[in-house]
C-alpha cells in the first residue's frame, strides 16, 4: 500500500458518491444510506486491493452480499470503466440491466445476491475453488450487518474456519442499522467480535470510513496464520452527506433535486482534493 | 426381470470414473457420504470432496461458489432436506445460471418408517417452478449414469431425482443415451398410455404386461427429462390412446401429473389419471408398504387403470 493508494481511494469514493446520489435521485429508487456506508470499503477493494478484471479467471473474486448497495457497486463498475457510466441513468428502469439488487446481468458481478444472508456461503465455495485449483487468488465478501442474523452465515463462518480458508476475508459493513432501527434493539448482533473470533476467524475492528485502515487490514490479511479473516468496519449510513448521516430515514428515502445539489456540492471537495 | 444394484450405487461409480479424467467434478455433501455411496469419491479424490456438515443453505451457496471458479460440482443430499431447505439458494443458482448438479438422493418415499420429515414427495414440483432449472428423473440404473452424463454436459443447473434404497429392473442397453427434454415409448399400445417416471417407470411396465393378460393393450411413456418435458410424445400417446394414467411418488400437484395435464391441456385435451400421494401425510411403515398404501405398485398401478377403463 502506498500514500498514492490513500489518495487515490479517497478522490475515487468521492467521484463514487457522486454517481450513486445522481443515479438513485434520477430512478427515484434505490438504498443510498447503505450505498454511502459502503462506498470507502468498495472503493478501497477496487482501487487497491482486487487484482485481475472480469474476464481474468484468476481474478480475486468479490461478492457483495449486501446487494441493495447497488448504486454504489454500479458506481465503482463505472470508474473502473467496467460498465459505461451513461448507463447509471437507468438503474431500475424499464429494460435496464440495472437491476437495484446487483445480478450478474451486469459485468464485473460474480453472483445473483439480493436476498440476505447467501454471500458468505457463495465466498466460502469460492475460496474453496481457489485451493482446488492451486490459485492463490482471494476472495472477499462484503456483507451488511443486519444480514448476520440470517443463519446460513454462521454455516459458512464454520465451514471457513473449519477448512482453513486463510485466503478469504468477510467485511462486515457495521452501520449498526437495519431499515428503521438499530440492529441491537431487532435481534442483537453483539458482541460481534467474540462472535466471530469464537468461530475460528481472525478479526479486527476498524473504521470503515478510514481508507488507510480499510488498506492496511486488506493488504495484510489473513489476520491469523490459517484462518479466514473478518473485518468488522464500523461505518455511518449516509457517509459523507451531512443531512443524510445518522438518519434512518434515509435507508431508502426518495433524493429530491434540490437535495441532490446539496450533497453534491458537499462532495465537490473530496472530488477536487 | 433381473435385480440390478441401485441406482445411486450406479451414479456414484460413475461419477468417480468421470471425475479421474475430468478435474472440474467435485461433490459437495451434507454428512451423507456413505448413505450415497460417495466414500470411494471422498477416500480417492479428497481434495475435491466438501463435506459441509449438517448445513443444507450452506451445500448450496458453496457450491454455486465453485461453479463460478468453472468447477463443476454436484450437491450430494436427500432429496428430503436439499430441495426443501434450501430452496431458495436453489432457485438463485438458476437465477445465475450455475452449473450446478444438484442430486437429490433417497428420494419419494424411500425412506420409509422415517416418516413424512424424511419423504421427498414434493420436490418435482419445487423444481419445475423455478425458471432454467432442468429436471431428470431416470428410472434405472443405466438410466441413471446416462442422465449424469447428459448433466455434466449441460450449461446451466440440473436436479435429478435418484432412486436410492429401492431396487429397480434395468429396462435399457448399456450404450443407452439420455435424451434431454426427450422420453422413451417403452411400450405400445390402444387403449391408455401410462406415463411414468423415476421409480414408477418400470413399474408401469410391469403394469402394462398385468393389463395385456387382461387385454388392456397399454403403452407406456418414460418421461425422464421432466423438465423440459417432451409435449411432442405426450401430444402423440394422447392422441393415440384418448386417456393417459400418469403415476408417480409425488404429490398430486404440481408434480409429473401436473405436468402431463398442462401440456395436453394446451396440446390434446384428454382425461388423465394421476396416481401418486394424495394431499396427505403417508402412514408409518417400510417404504414398499408405502408403495402399496399408495397403489404404486405394478398390482395397484393395473387394479387403477383397469377400474378407470371400466
Amino acid at each position: 500500500m502506498s500514500s498514492q493508494d490513500v489518495a487515490l481511494v479517497r478522490r475515487q469514493a468521492a467521484r463514487a458518491r457522486a454517481l450513486a446520489l445522481t443515479t438513485v435521485s434520477t430512478a427515484g429508487t434505490g438504498h443510498i444510506g447503505a450505498d454511502l456506508s459502503a462506498m470507502d470499503i468498495l472503493c478501497s477493494l477496487y482501487f487497491s486491493v482486487l487484482r485481475g478484471g472480469p474476464e481474468d479467471p484468476d481474478r480475486d473474486r468479490f461478492i457483495l452480499s449486501k446487494a441493495h448497495a447497488s448504486a454504489a457497486m454500479y458506481s465503482v463498475l463505472a470508474l473502473k470503466g467496467i460498465l459505461p457510466e451513461a448507463e447509471l441513468s437507468t438503474f431500475g428502469g424499464a429494460d435496464s440491466r440495472l437491476s437495484t439488487v446487483v445480478s450478474t446481468r451486469v459485468p464485473g458481478i460474480e453472483f445473483n445476491t439480493g436476498s440476505l444472508g447467501h454471500g458468505l456461503s457463495l465466498g466460502a465455495g469460492a475460496a474453496l475453488a481457489a485451493r482446488v485449483q492451486g490459485s492463490g487468488r482471494r476472495t472477499f465478501v462484503l456483507t451488511g450487518d443486519g444480514e448476520l442474523q440470517e443463519g446460513s452465515n454462521w454455516e459458512a463462518a464454520m465451514l471457513a474456519a473449519s477448512r482453513k480458508l486463510s485466503s478469504l476475508v468477510v467485511v462486515v459493513d457495521r452501520n449498526l442499522a437495519q431499515k428503521g432501527a438499530s440492529t441491537e434493539d431487532i435481534n442483537a448482533l453483539e458482541p460481534l467480535e467474540d462472535k466471530w473470533r469464537s468461530f475460528g476467524w481472525g478479526v479486527r475492528t476498524v473504521d470503515g470510513h478510514d481508507v488507510e485502515a480499510l488498506l492496511d487490514v486488506f493488504h495484510g490479511a489473513p489476520l491469523e496464520e490459517s484462518r479466514p479473516t473478518c473485518v468488522i468496519a464500523s461505518t455511518v449510513k449516509g457517509k459523507g452527506v451531512s443531512f443524510m448521516e445518522r438518519n434512518l430515514e434515509w435507508h431508502s428515502r426518495r433524493l429530491t433535486p434540490d437535495l441532490l445539489d446539496q450533497a453534491l456540492r458537499e462532495l465537490e471537495h473530496g472530488i477536487d482534493a | 426381470m433381473a435385480s440390478t444394484p441401485d441406482c445411486a450405487t450406479a451414479f456414484s461409480a460413475a461419477l468417480l470414473e468421470l471425475a479421474r479424467t475430468d478435474e472440474r467434478i467435485c461433490i459437495v455433501n451434507n454428512d451423507s457420504a456413505e448413505t450415497h455411496s460417495a466414500l470411494g469419491f471422498q477416500s480417492e479424490l479428497p481434495d475435491r470432496f466438501v463435506d459441509v456438515g449438517i448445513a443444507e443453505q450452506n451445500l448450496v451457496g458453496v457450491a454455486i461458489g465453485m461453479a463460478n471458479a468453472g468447477l463443476r460440482p454436484f450437491v450430494y443430499s436427500a432429496s428430503c432436506f436439499m430441495a426443501s431447505r434450501a430452496l431458495e439458494q436453489i432457485k438463485n443458482a438458476a437465477y445465475t445460471n450455475a452449473n450446478v448438479v444438484f442430486c437429490g438422493f433417497v428420494s419419494g418415499l424411500a425412506y420409509g418408517a422415517l416418516g413424512g420429515t424424511h419423504h421427498a414427495v414434493e420436490d418435482l414440483a419445487w423444481m419445475r417452478a423455478i425458471p432454467r432449472m432442468t429436471v431428470l428423473a431416470p428410472a434405472t440404473p443405466v438410466d441413471t449414469v446416462a442422465a449424469l452424463r447428459e448433466a455434466l454436459t449441460h450449461d446451466g443447473p440440473v436436479y435429478i431425482r435418484i432412486v436410492s434404497k429401492l431396487d429397480t429392473p434395468e429396462l435399457f442397453p448399456a450404450d443407452h443415451g439420455f435424451a434431454y427434454g426427450g422420453s422413451e415409448q417403452l411400450r405400445e399400445g390402444e387403449d391408455v398410455t401410462l406415463v411414468g417416471t423415476g421409480l414408477l417407470t418400470s413399474r408401469l411396465v410391469e403394469a402394462a404386461d398385468l393389463l395385456a393378460a387382461d387385454g388392456v393393450r397399454a403403452g407406456v411413456l418414460h418421461l425422464g427429462s421432466v423438465q423440459p418435458i417432451d409435449a411432442e410424445a405426450i401430444g402423440r400417446a394422447a392422441a393415440r390412446t384418448g386417456r393417459l394414467v400418469v403415476a408417480e411418488d409425488h404429490v398430486l400437484n404440481g408434480g409429473l401429473g401436473g405436468a402431463v395435464a398442462e401440456t395436453v391441456v394446451r396440446t390434446h385435451p384428454v382425461p388423465v389419471l394421476q396416481i401418486g400421494v394424495p394431499n396427505e401425510y403417508a402412514p408409518i411403515g417400510p417404504a414398499e408398504f408405502l408403495y402399496e398404501h399408495f397403489g404404486l405398485t405394478p398390482q395397484g398401478i393395473a387394479k387403477r387403470v383397469r377400474e378407470w377403463l371400466a
